[in-house]
């Protein structure tokens, strides 16, 4: 009678799951067979899931746009790398000293953290901070610290709000009995018991700076550092920019004659997201055993 | 034991000081050198090294050979002036900004490319363009003033000079791009031009004899019927108060969404959309323009037309087409200042630049060499023509590494070569047009905007949601014009037009 | 005293440990904080942000001169509300499910799978909505309503369409963000207690009512504090580009970003695009303000600050 129950529930589960599958998928295919078709094609016939005639023309134009893309692919995995580990570190350590309640001055940092949510300096100043007083122009910090993707308050607060919630209070305790340091009980206990928490916000961060293309478009102006996202949202922007241009048009055009438009636009997406989505299965098995310590925990 | 916390604290806070301030230190004079090798001349001592020229402009595609170009430019510049050249070639989408953000934190810049079709006259306003004076500009660039001529009043605000109209199509006729075909089927002489009546009849025989065609579309997403074919007003600038008839009656400014003409270009725009003319949503399409004209879809765009567009439509589409005109050529402050070359505050030595400037007037090579790279590498000439040109044996439009052939970004296009596709007279051609122009009466005129900010703004809002629609015939006009005027009133166009009265007869009176 | 200070010094590694992101945070957010005074500068360039003229609230004027600021106010706030409605029961109700999920391998694929549009950039997402929408090559006119012997809908010059088109296209890229978040809070709850419930007979349903919803109170509240803080601001890329900036349709899709875009793009004044943002985040501030406050009296655990 009990099996039965839980079957249910489960069951229950993966159909309306299948649903958002399908509700996420749908459009998604539809953007991929998009990139596989032959530009004219979508003209003369309309999008659809399966078109009528496929073509690897797109792909072909992105390859032809050169070797770049391969140097941009590195430095996309670099920073992403470096940044995710990084500011996972930092956000995990202010967002657990914040989670502690008996610190002193814990609600004025709080504020201060939430603060940085709502307002800003805007752009012209932060770039001024950025460029004439740290000179990150042209290097790699420019993709790695401005915008808030290594630190970003909604993180630190989210991570404090599940220590808050899901870190038993006498396991702090008896190690505090047992002599141990705040350091050690941050990174041989806490840690390893949150990491839902942490492969959440990981996740977070990572997927930020895979993405990002607005610290490039700010801060660089050397090409040999573009991200891959700086890439492909130039050229996108390029497009859009160039479609919707009426001054010197017919230069405008002539790049655009060139180019199959509907088409790249679309493989231009699935060329910056298919190594996520490769990844992604590898970062989920944390999701897993976090599940296990969860249970064990209590 | 507190103390030792203590002084641990102040050794770390010590230590995250002198780190930081090192940084500034090395970092504030080095700048980014490491990184950008091109950027090392920046920081070179002047008075030591040659003066370098750090031009930043903006380009529709990236070029593969920036690197040689620049590097022969800079060599032949510092033969006949003494001076390095760096080029910041932007593509569009950013370069506004970009070009905004480096002045502001005063990095190193000392030419930019603004445009009067977009910010030039807040530029000057808010002093982000250097203003200079006659004699300076005489003295240092005076071949520059001879080829531009009358054109400076474009860029001459309260008798200070913020740069030069780039010499090019110093006007815009519009009117039809049409395939060949269509026009054989037709029997349209192109030549002689169309008028709206004759299109009335063209368009409905196209529609009746081209099933699978779209008749005609607008030029790009975002431009209206009205913007690219019936302009016949001088829109000083933001179109919030213009000068009817090319401006040529006397300087009234006028409400153009009050008057008849704007009444009738709407309806027409109307009919022509409930016929069936127009490419559906062509307002709204991302691919309205020449993505839809290169697949066949439809036969005609209504376009901006200067001497270059037929070949250029040609190339791009890989149809053959040609124009007829519909509104003649006009000139006014916007089209001559499509792209000026204008000297940033931010520069440091603005008579260097001048020079410089002078040379892609007058200078047949520094300007070749900028427009269409290196000869033998990008280009050589066709034989038997010193004009013509084309590319390299074995070279390709897919191999070559550098195809900008943006004659119209730099200095003058009358020094330029002709690539072999385009008739060989083109540049007798641009400056038949030219001349033939009708020009405004108000050219020269830069509104600004400054003292009715607010208003501008909000009408800016109205006119944004209603001028689109309304002129592509996509709502109806019975309904929505008399909305959109009222709305016109309450955001206050009355109050822009009263100013900018103000500032076109004070203006005038200057002249 | 004594005492606080020897409670200080023995938390003092958790100060340290603190250190490197408030630093951060001062850096990258809190010193570019005084160039908000450019909101009530007229910018000129040759004098800098602290050199030029003061210009009182004139740059903020224009928010307020015409008719059309209840129309952007109006519907910045309905949108906000609505998404944050949609997402924070979206995200919950699959988080839930997700937990509910014993294999492994479809764990992965639904979790990877409703991220997926996340990723998009939002010019990505704007060219797949018009994909479905366009009246000439669009899936829905040319895939369904054509076949099906429908006239075609000109969605991008139907207003009345919007208020349900935007949430959706809002939810498809957002609902598995907040999914992932909150998931990551539900599977962290002690087993041991449905455990109990279920030995009391709870049904599933009671145990997500009672435990559940109850153990992620905190993390709800959070979230939606946080939202209810950026309520006037509104996610330009999908009110301006997904939206293709449709005149027509402004009725239902301006709000105050797409506003302040459109009127200063021919201009592109400094001042008053610093302007907007300062009032956003000012009104914002105040409502999450007035809500924390609230919040201290009836739930003091939960409350923000």
């Amino acid at each position: 009678m009990k099996r039965m129950k839980v079957n249910k529930s489960a069951l229950v589960a993966h159909i309306v799951l299948i649903c958002f599958v399908l509700f996420c998928t749908l459009p998604t295919l539809l953007l991929v067979t998009s990139s596989l078709s032959d530009n004219d094609s979508v003209f003369r016939n309309g999008y659809s899931f399966w078109p009528k005639e496929w073509s690897l023309g797109a792909y072909r134009y992105m390859a032809t746009q050169g070797q770049t893309i391969f140097r941009a692919y590195g430095i996309s995995i670099l920073t992403t790398f470096i940044g995710t580990i990084s500011g996972l570190m930092l956000t995990a350590m202010l967002g657990y000293t914040l989670s502690r309640n008996e610190l002193p001055g814990r609600k004025i940092i709080n504020f201060l953290v939430f603060f940085t949510l709502l307002f800003n300096g805007g752009m012209v100043p932060t770039y001024l901070l950025y460029v004439n007083t740290l000179h990150v122009k042209n290097t790699i910090f420019a993709l790695l610290l401005p915008n808030n993707i290594l630190v970003n308050g909604f993180n630190v607060l989210l991570v404090r709000t599940y220590f808050n919630n899901n870190t038993p209070k006498e396991l702090i305790e008896s190690a505090m009995v047992d002599g141990a340091k705040e350091f050690r009980i941050f990174f041989s206990i806490i840690m390893p018991i949150s990491k839902p928490i942490l492969a959440t916000v990981g996740l977070l961060i990572g997927i930020g700076y895979w993405n990002d293309w607005y610290n490039g478009l700010l801060y660089l102006t050397n090409t040999k550092l573009f991200s891959l996202q700086n890439y492909l949202n130039r050229i996108l922007l390029d497009i859009q920019f160039m479609t919707q241009s009426m001054a010197g048009s017919a230069e405008a055009a002539n790049a655009l004659g060139k180019m199959p438009t509907i088409t790249v636009r679309m493989a231009i997406a699935v060329i910056g997201i298919l190594p996520l989505m490769m990844i992604f299965p590898f970062f989920q098995s944390y999701f897993a055993r976090g599940m296990t310590v969860g249970a064990v925990k209590g | 034991m507190k103390k030792k916390i203590v002084s641990k604290v102040f050794a770390l806070l010590l230590a995250a000081c002198t780190v930081l301030s090192a940084c500034g230190n090395e970092s504030g004079n080095q700048s980014v050198g490491q990184t950008d090798k091109s950027e090392t001349n920046d920081t070179v001592q002047e008075g030591e090294e040659p003066y370098t020229i750090v031009y930043a402009f903006d380009v529709w595609v990236q070029q593969a050979d920036w690197d040689l170009v620049e590097e022969n430019l800079s060599n032949i510049v510092y033969d006949k002036i003494g001076a390095k050249v760096k080029l910041l070639p932007m593509t569009g989408a950013n370069y506004q900004q970009e070009v905004n953000l480096m002045i502001t934190s005063g990095e190193k810049l000392d030419l930019v490319n603004a445009s009067a079709r977009t910010t030039f006259s807040s530029d000057v306003t808010s002093n982000k363009l250097l203003g200079l004076d006659e004699e300076t500009v005489r003295k240092y660039a005076p071949d520059a003033m001879e080829v531009i001529g009358d054109y400076m009043e474009a860029t001459t605000v309260d008798g200070k000079i913020y740069g030069f109209p780039t010499i090019r199509d110093m006007a815009s006729a519009y009117g039809l791009i049409l395939r060949n075909d269509i026009i054989e089927k037709y029997g349209i002489d192109a030549d002689a031009g169309l008028t709206v009546e004759q299109l009335d009849d063209l368009f409905a025989r196209i529609k009746e004899g081209e099933p699978d065609k779209y008749v005609t579309q607008p030029q790009s997403q975002g431009t209206s019927i009205l913007e690219s074919l019936f302009k016949t007003y001088d829109g000083l600038g933001d179109t919030m108060g213009v000068l009817m008839d090319w401006g040529q009656g006397d300087l009234t400014v006028q409400n153009l969404f009050d008057t008849e003409y704007y009444e009738e270009c709407v309806r027409k725009a109307r009919e022509w959309n409930e016929k069936g003319y127009i490419l559906p949503d062509a307002s709204t399409n991302p691919d309205t323009g020449v993505a839809y004209f290169k697949t066949g879809k439809v036969a005609s765009t209504m376009s901006l037309i200067h001497p270059g567009v037929p070949t250029d439509s040609t190339n791009m589409t890989g149809i053959p087409c040609s124009t007829a005109i519909v509104n003649p050529a006009f000139g006014n402050t916007q089209t001559v200042g499509a792209v000026i070359q204008s000297i940033p505050v931010s520069c440091k030595n603005p008579e260097k630049v001048l020079e410089f400037v002078n040379l892609l007037y007058s200078d047949a090579e520094v300007y070749n060499a900028l427009v269409w790279g290196i000869e033998g590498t990008h280009y050589q000439h066709v034989k038997g023509s010193e004009k013509w040109i084309t590319y390299p044996d074995g070279v390709t439009g897919e191999t070559s590494g550098y195809t900008l052939s943006a004659t119209y970004a730099f200095g003058n296009r009358y020094l330029s070569y002709i690539w072999n596709t385009d008739p060989e007279d083109l540049n007798e051609k641009y400056e038949e047009f030219n001349d033939n122009a009708i020009k405004s009466k108000a050219l020269g005129f830069v509104f600004d905007t400054t003292p009715v900010k607010a208003e501008a703004a909000a009408v800016q809002a109205v006119m944004d949601e209603y001028r689109l629609p309304l002129e592509n015939g996509v709502i109806d006009p019975d309904e929505n014009l008399p909305k959109f005027r009222q709305a016109l009133k309450d955001a206050g166009i009355d109050t822009v037009i009263a100013e900018k009265q103000r500032q076109l007869d004070e203006w005038a009176a200057t002249k | 005293m004594y005492k606080r200070l020897k409670k200080i010094k023995k938390l003092l590694p958790l100060y340290i440990m603190a250190l490197p992101a408030l630093v951060y945070l001062f850096i990258n957010n809190y010193l570019p904080l005084t160039g908000m005074v450019v909101a009530f500068k007229d910018f000129d360039y040759s004098k800098g942000i602290y050199g030029s003229d003061w210009a009182g609230f004139r740059n903020f004027l224009f928010l307020f001169k015409n008719s059309v600021a209840f129309i952007i106010t109006r519907n910045t706030i309905l949108y906000n509300v609505a998404f944050i409605i949609i997402n924070t029961f979206l995200g919950i109700l699959v988080a839930i499910l997700l937990s509910e999920v014993t294999s492994k391998k479809a764990l992965k694929v639904y979790q990877t799978v409703i991220l997926l549009p996340y990723l998009f950039s939002i010019v990505i997402i704007s060219y797949l909505v018009f994909a479905f929408l366009s009246t000439d090559v669009g899936f829905i006119n040319k895939g369904i309503l054509e076949p099906l012997g429908k006239s075609t809908i000109s969605w991008y010059n139907e207003s009345k369409y919007w208020p349900i088109i935007l949430p959706i296209v809002n939810t498809w890229k957002s609902f598995g963000f907040q999914a992932t978040i909150y998931y990551a809070n539900v599977i962290s709850i002690d087993k041991s207690y449905y455990e109990a419930a279920q030995l009391d007979g709870a049904s599933k349903l009671q145990q997500v009512r009672y435990i559940t919803l109850v153990l992620l109170k905190p993390v709800i509240i959070m979230m939606i504090l946080l939202a209810v803080g950026k309520i006037f601001y509104s996610d330009f890329g999908l009110f301006y580009q997904v939206t293709q900036n449709s005149g027509a349709i402004y009725s239902t899709t301006n709000t105050i970003d797409t506003y302040v875009y459109r009127t200063l793009i021919q201009t592109g004044d400094v001042g008053m695009s610093a302007a907007a943002g300062v009032y956003q985040s000012v009104v914002g501030f105040l409502i999450v303000l007035i809500t924390n406050l609230l919040l201290r009296k009836i739930s003091p655990e939960d409350s923000l600050f």
